[in-house]
């Protein structure tokens, strides 16, 4: 029993060969010697290629993501006829109370967009004349008044809302699942 | 002699015509051989400034969208440019009270406008903004930020293959893939 084994011991250690690359994984390609200046013009060469692609690409690679508010949905415009309607007939004195309240808001338009273009010349009127008094009085003080406002930006602002809150308004519950497409 | 005459007497000499060379133009050695362009600017300026409109409501949206291009040529800032960017849209599930039936599935987008603007004086910006504000229509968001490379990327569809393009240019100049070009 002893004597096969050492049999076996020694016929294994002999015949067992272990050629250093190959030693990991089965994988590993034979590697070849190449000759240094061929692989300098092929790197070179490679290279080159790859930069004249980018090139290429960069020419025609912007394209704009589409705002579908802003394109015409090809469905919707073949039966266009069919979803059009007939404008509705409206009596005469509805018309004239309409275009009366019509020229009572241009009025009042024009007066408030006046009223704005008063204000904003005051504004710009008085800030020169303030910063021209400043600067007259103490330049540093000018200086620092003329710097950009670091508070100010970014400013974030939401309009009004259509009503106040509403008094015992009970919400329901639910979800929002963001559906917005994302192009990476 | 004049200088006499005015030592002696207590008479001052009065020229009331031109000298011929008080009529030559005074021409400052700068410019000589090129004309002087003044540059008419007091204040410091940003230089781009994005002012992002975002609503549910389309058409007030739009409407504002001219408005503030309009207020922003009143200003006499650059606007550079007015653009749309796709909107995001939601989908809102509610549920029926007390449990997870769904009761009613809802899909809002909200509509996104951007002006952009330099040359904006830092002391205008303020006045630019409270005018804004003042006339914000219902439901709006309005973000006033200075302009970073991300917010132009944002509109465009990022190019996989161009990205993947440069990396490969950028892994030739790494050292482990140089070592395998065998020249080195």
């Amino acid at each position: 029993m002893l004597k096969l084994v050492s049999h076996l011991n020694s016929t294994f250690s002999r015949n067992l060969h272990i050629s250093t690359p190959l030693s990991g994984s089965v994988f590993m390609k034979r590697q070849k010697k190449v000759d240094p200046e061929v692989a300098k013009v092929r790197e070179a060469r490679k290279r080159k290629k790859l930069e004249r692609e980018i090139r290429d690409m960069q020419k025609h690679s912007k394209k704009p993501k589409p705002v579908e508010e802003l394109t015409i949905d090809v469905r919707r415009a073949k039966n266009l006829p069919e979803r059009i309607r007939e404008m509705p007939v409206i009596s005469e004195e509805k018309a004239e109370e309409r275009a009366l309240i019509l020229k009572e808001y241009t009025k009042f338009a024009h007066q408030q967009r006046l009223a704005d273009e008063k204000w904003l010349k005051e504004s710009i009127k008085r800030q020169d004349a303030a910063l021209k008094e400043l600067k007259r009085v103490s330049p540093d003080l000018y200086n620092s008044a003329i710097q950009f406002d670091q508070n100010l930006l970014p400013f974030h602002f939401k309009g009004p809302s259509l009503t106040p809150p509403i008094k015992g308004y009970v919400s329901p519950d639910g979800e929002y699942v963001d559906t917005t497409k994302s192009w990476t | 002699m004049s200088l006499l005459k005015s030592l002696t007497s207590n008479t001052v000499q009065k020229r009331l015509f031109a000298s011929l060379r008080d009529k030559a133009p005074k021409i400052t050695p700068q410019e000589l051989y090129e004309p002087v362009f003044e540059d008419s600017k007091v204040y410091p300026e940003y230089s781009t400034i994005n002012v992002r409109l975002q609503s549910y409501n389309f058409v007030p949206l739009e409407k504002y969208e001219g408005y503030v291009h309009r207020i922003a040529k009143k200003f006499k800032f650059e606007i550079v440019d007015c653009y749309a960017v796709a909107a995001q849209t939601q989908n809102i599930q509610t549920y029926k009270p007390n449990s997870t039936v769904v009761d009613s599935e809802i899909e809002l987008s909200k509509y996104d406008r951007t002006v952009r603007i330099s040359q904006v004086p830092s002391i205008r910006l303020p006045l630019f903004i409270s005018l804004i504000q003042t006339h914000a229509p219902i439901g709006i968001e309005i973000t006033v930020k200075e302009h970073e490379k991300v917010d132009e990327d944002n509109r465009y569809i990022p190019d996989l293959m161009l990205k993947e393009k440069q990396l490969e240019l950028k892994a030739l100049d790494d050292p482990a893939i140089r070592r395998n070009l065998g020249w080195e």
